[in-house]
């Protein structure tokens, strides 16, 4: 065993091979979907536009809650404004900066984590690094729909923080300067939502359960964390009240009665989404490799919580929004790349005789394991082959493939011009977002999106002394914002809100100005625009 | 827990004994109660067995995706019946078979833990997780895991370099292959085991000369069982590829409505998962392995029930079973590693508590699953077949999932007619047409059993046919099959029955003219 050990160092110590085989691999990893946000300059889900606009509104100087209404804590809203304000310097959408910003993120993630392993990089350990490395770079490479959620920003974010936890637990070398940084950016993980913070809670608990011990608990990266979460709770004073008002009695009791309109059963989801499926799959392969490694590192453990823990998560939305398996898929990775390394340990440490086979099979197989990986999305993209929109509409030049547009921005386009104000009246983000982002237009009311609707309609069934008012305040919101900014489009629901509306003569009180253009069948709603 | 020691506490087979003694009486009580309803499934199984009894051929006489050594099973108390008439019912027998089984089962996997620390926490969490699965026995998983237990046992104990002999590796062997032969995605199953033993354990010669063991077995019953050549055929161009597409295949008309939910049951999985990891004792490997193992087999299930993506009880019995066990293998592990358990009185006197508490929960929670009163009270299946048909009759069926009416049949003494025993290709293949064309295969066996159909209502056997309201009507309607049904059928009004995954489901009934 200790002749194998010499063996195995003196590979890793007198050739730089397998150091600059794990670099180019993430290096590759890391790169290789580039093109792809390059060639879909409008890609962007409902939920990630809606607080891009959300960012701008706040970048106008227009108060979270009271000019804009929102469900979430503001921090998305904080971190939404870096991409909007870069795109104000540069001449390429918002919608692009944003996909490049969370890819920047991605790479300052993995460079802090791979500083982490580097500062330990004589550790017994070190097999497992360049595919611990790899775990949050494979979770971002194949997320679609979800890119840049918060609990996408929020495994990036966390995992140096969670590498420095166990190398700290592990009595690894952590430089200061790393242990600040790492801190800065699990603040602000953690913060974006409560059961993130919780998760990290946990973890903590894990680890210090593992090793019995107290005496990490306050190390620098969790001072600056704690400090920086308290920091950001306090701020929630300065909110003024009018906004702590519409968080603490409108929004927050709203959303927790009334969420159950978006919970869908999990047989249901597993029957409609073929993705919801996804990291069901992950999370059998990880568990089955991590109980066939089991105490073969202490890594295992705390990554075994982190997949569990958030398989709760999941499990408690019981919603469709397949976003909240993200932190799952990154402990799924995480045990994955664990196994591996693992096994690249094994073959190098007990079978050293076959060593150059061995480390051109290695190379050979991490490349094609890569490129089966991003390919979708990085080496087949048809974006060449589709009906291109001409960027040069909404102030830029350039294509975008149509089929990135969601279906009312062609009909946004051709009804309004850059700049105009306009509403989508619905029950939920889509399709009024990304459409009237990716049309390059503003929102012409405080509800960027309409989920409050349905979710009153829940909580009036709860109770409806307390929100039937509440509905009817929301509804006449509306009819101000209309009468207000004077929005130069109306997009209106046809299933859900035109009924609802029209019991409070929507129309004929705030709509008067207005005339039918016609019904977006593929969106179920039809278009007025102002006469 | 140490695989190589004996009872390091004196816990003897007695007592062991003395631990399953609650468990298997429970089980026993409850499978042979007057309202214990056996798993929807085995009635469709009954039904294919009686019919290849009869000389009909599966895939070729009548269709459902069951492997023909499925249907040699559940011809065992078919025949033991005609043996012995007018003593018990078939339902009867195939309970009392099902019962031998798993006390068979039972004492192969404690044959081979016996002389082992861990035979007590074996022993009640096998007879736990029997109990927990109960209301699915005779289920095609339920039948893999009676053969699977005692494999993994015996792969555990090799593992740790614990030998069976050779006679019980050879029976073990024998039982999985038939296991595997019952059902394709039960070799998935056990191939996802042993991808854990080899990376917990690596090559280890004994168990490679038990793999080789369980390969010939394995072409042994498969040879058999498919011998015939035009069983052979229709099984592989017709029924197999429809398997597999089964698995990319989304029903968007599935509202989840099964009962309990069982997504509220993933909780207790992620939880006793978390357990497995953290409580199974890490300084005895052994242990850990075997944790290790029915924590994997628990997640291999998940996995299928997942591809399965219909959310059926009885796609979810191998997580149940494989959970219960491991739930029940941590406490018993958690009591003996308590302080206050050392003295030899107080820890027989907790595994006791458990022995008794932990399948009164379990049966508490599984026996009768609460299926909404509203739901129940508007079924009048039943009413309808008694109202319209007489002792003996057949009853034609068209219902994507066949369960709701397979039992009632049995119970009402009729009998089912028709080619496709469930009519879930008929959906498939019109779905898998919009849009592009069918494969040769696909498109052979649409003409043939279109035509059978057919031939079904022209020959009028059937004196009833329920058809699924809308979409197997619509179905029937697509194919031109309608015109064939009004004119050898006459309406009869409609019935309802409640059915997981749908909640409740409508049937047109149509009564021979």
């Amino acid at each position: 065993m200790i002749s194998a050990k010499i063996i195995s160092k003196s590979i890793f110590a007198s050739h730089n091979w397998c150091f600059c085989t794990g670099v180019l691999i993430v290096l590759m990893a890391l790169f290789c979907k580039i093109p792809y946000w390059f060639a879909h300059p409008l890609l962007i889900h409902a939920d990630q536009s809606v607080y891009l606009a959300m960012a701008d509104m706040f970048l106008q100087g227009k108060k979270p809650y009271v000019d804009f209404f929102d469900f979430n804590p503001p921090l998305i809203i904080y971190l939404s404004t870096i991409p909007v304000a870069i795109s104000k310097m540069v001449p390429l959408p918002s919608i692009q900066i944003f996909n490049l910003t969370v890819n920047f993120l991605m790479l300052f993630s993995t460079a802090l984590s791979g500083a982490l392993f580097y500062a330990n990089r004589h550790s017994t350990d070190r097999y497992l690094y360049f595919p611990l490395l790899l775990a949050p770079i494979i979770c971002t490479q194949t997320q679609s729909y979800d890119f840049g959620q918060r609990e996408h920003l929020f495994v990036l974010l966390y995992f140096p923080f969670f590498v420095c936890r166990l190398m700290r637990y592990r009595s690894g070398h952590i430089p200061a300067n790393l242990s600040a940084l790492v801190g800065i950016f699990a603040a602000v993980g953690v913060s974006l939502k409560p059961q993130f913070l919780l998760t990290a809670l946990l973890l903590e608990a894990v680890l210090m359960g593992q090793w019995r011990t107290l005496k990490f608990a306050s190390s620098p990266e969790t001072k600056i964390c704690a400090l920086l979460t308290v920091l950001y709770l306090v701020h929630f004073v300065f909110l003024g009240q009018t906004a702590l008002d519409v968080l603490l009695q409108q929004a927050w009791p709203i959303y927790t009665t009334g969420l159950s309109y978006f919970h869908i059963g999990f047989i249901e989801g597993l029957a409609s989404l073929s993705n919801f499926s996804y990291p069901y799959y992950l999370l059998a392969l990880a568990l089955t490799l991590a109980f066939a490694c089991k105490g073969r590192s202490p890594w295992l453990e705390p990554a075994v919580a982190l997949t569990l823990v958030s398989l709760f998560s999941l499990l408690q939305a019981g919603s469709i929004w397949t976003y909240r398996g993200i932190p799952l898929q990154l402990g799924c990775w995480i045990l994955i790349a664990l196994a591996t390394g693992l096994g690249i340990e094994f073959l190098f440490t007990r079978k050293p005789k076959i060593q150059v086979p061995l480390r051109l099979l290695l190379l050979a197989g991490s490349a094609y394991i890569c490129l089966c990986a991003f390919a979708p999305d990085a080496f087949k993209d048809s974006a060449s082959g589709s009906r291109q929109f001409d960027l040069a509409q909404i102030g830029y030049s350039g294509k975008s493939p149509l089929n990135d547009l969601s279906p009312l921005a062609p009909s946004i386009v051709a009804h309004s011009k850059m700049g105009d104000k306009v509403i989508y009246l619905g029950r939920g983000v889509r399709p009024g977002y990304p459409s009237i982002l990716q049309a390059r237009r503003n929102s012409g009311s405080r509800y960027l999106h309409g989920m409050i609707l349905p979710m009153l309609l829940v909580c009036i069934e709860k109770n409806p002394t307390r929100y039937t008012p509440l509905l009817d305040k929301v509804i006449a919101n509306y009819g101000d914002d209309i009468l207000a900014n004077k929005p130069k489009l109306i997009f209106m629901d046809d299933i859900f809100v035109a009924p609802l509306f029209a019991q409070h003569q929507f129309v004929q009180k705030y709509m008067t100005n207005y005339e039918l253009v016609e019904r977006v069948e593929k969106a179920q709603c039809t278009l007025y625009r102002s006469k | 827990m140490a695989a190589t020691e004996n009872d390091g506490n004196g816990l003897n087979s007695p007592l062991a004994i003395m631990i399953l003694l609650p468990t298997l009486i429970l089980l026993s009580v409850r499978l042979f109660s007057a309202d214990f309803i056996l798993a929807p499934q085995v009635a469709l199984h009954l039904d294919g067995a009686s019919r290849m009894l009869a000389g009909q051929k599966p895939y070729l006489d009548f269709w459902d995706w069951s492997q023909p050594a499925l249907l040699a099973l559940y011809s065992v108390p078919q025949l033991v019946a005609g043996l012995i008439p007018h003593f018990l019912s078939i339902s009867d027998w195939t309970k009392l078979i099902l019962w031998v089984l798993t006390l068979g089962s039972l004492t192969l996997s404690l044959l081979i833990v016996r002389r082992l620390e861990c035979f007590s926490a074996v022993a009640l969490a096998l007879g736990c997780a029997n109990l927990s699965v109960c209301s699915q026995f005779g289920s095609t998983q339920h039948l893999l895991m009676l053969a699977l237990t005692p494999w993994i046992l015996m792969r555990w104990a090799t593992g740790e370099r614990l030998n069976s002999s050779l006679p019980l590796q050879l029976l073990i062997a024998g039982l999985i292959a038939y296991a595997c032969a019952l059902d394709l995605p039960h070799l998935a199953v056990l191939l996802w085991c042993e991808g854990f033993f080899f990376l917990r354990y690596g090559l280890v010669k004994q168990m490679a000369q038990q793999l080789l063991i369980l390969a010939l077995a394995l072409l042994v019953i498969w040879g058999l069982t498919l011998m015939d050549t035009s069983i052979w055929q229709s099984y592989w161009q017709w029924t197999i590829p429809l398997r597999l597409a089964q698995y990319k295949y989304f029903d968007s008309a599935l509202k989840g409505t099964t009962v309990p939910d069982h997504a509220n049951f993933l909780y207790l999985f992620a939880l006793v998962q978390l357990a497995a990891f953290y409580l199974s004792d890490g300084k005895n490997r052994s242990a850990a392995n075997l944790s290790g193992a029915f924590a994997s087999l628990a997640l291999a299930g998940l996995t299928l029930f997942i591809a399965e993506g219909e959310g059926l009880s009885c796609d979810i019995v191998i997580v149940v079973y494989a959970t219960v066990f491991l739930l029940s293998l941590l406490l018993v592990t958690l009591v003996r590693r308590n302080k206050l358990t050392a003295s030899k009185p107080v820890l027989i006197a907790s595994l006791s508590i458990v022995s008794i508490a932990l399948p009164i929960c379990i049966l508490s929670v599984t026996a009768k699953p609460a299926v909404p009163v509203n739901l129940i009270a508007n079924q009048n299946i039943d009413q309808t077949i008694l109202k319209l048909s007489s002792d003996g009759d057949q009853i034609g069926i068209f219902a994507e999932y066949p369960d709701v009416a397979y039992p009632r049949l049995e119970r009402l003494h009729r009998k089912s007619s028709g080619y496709l025993l469930w009519a879930r290709p008929l959906r498939m293949l019109c779905d898998f047409q919009q849009g592009k064309r069918l494969t040769d295969d696909q498109f052979s066996f649409q003409t043939y059993f279109m035509t059978k159909i057919a031939e079904d209502f022209v020959s009028g056997k059937a004196s009833l046919i329920l058809v699924e309201e809308p979409k197997q009507s619509e179905l029937l309607a697509f194919n031109g099959l309608d015109r064939v049904l009004h004119k050898n059928y006459l309406p009869a009004g409609n019935c309802q029955v409640f059915a997981e995954p749908y909640g409740l489901t409508n049937f047109s009934v149509w009564r021979r003219k």
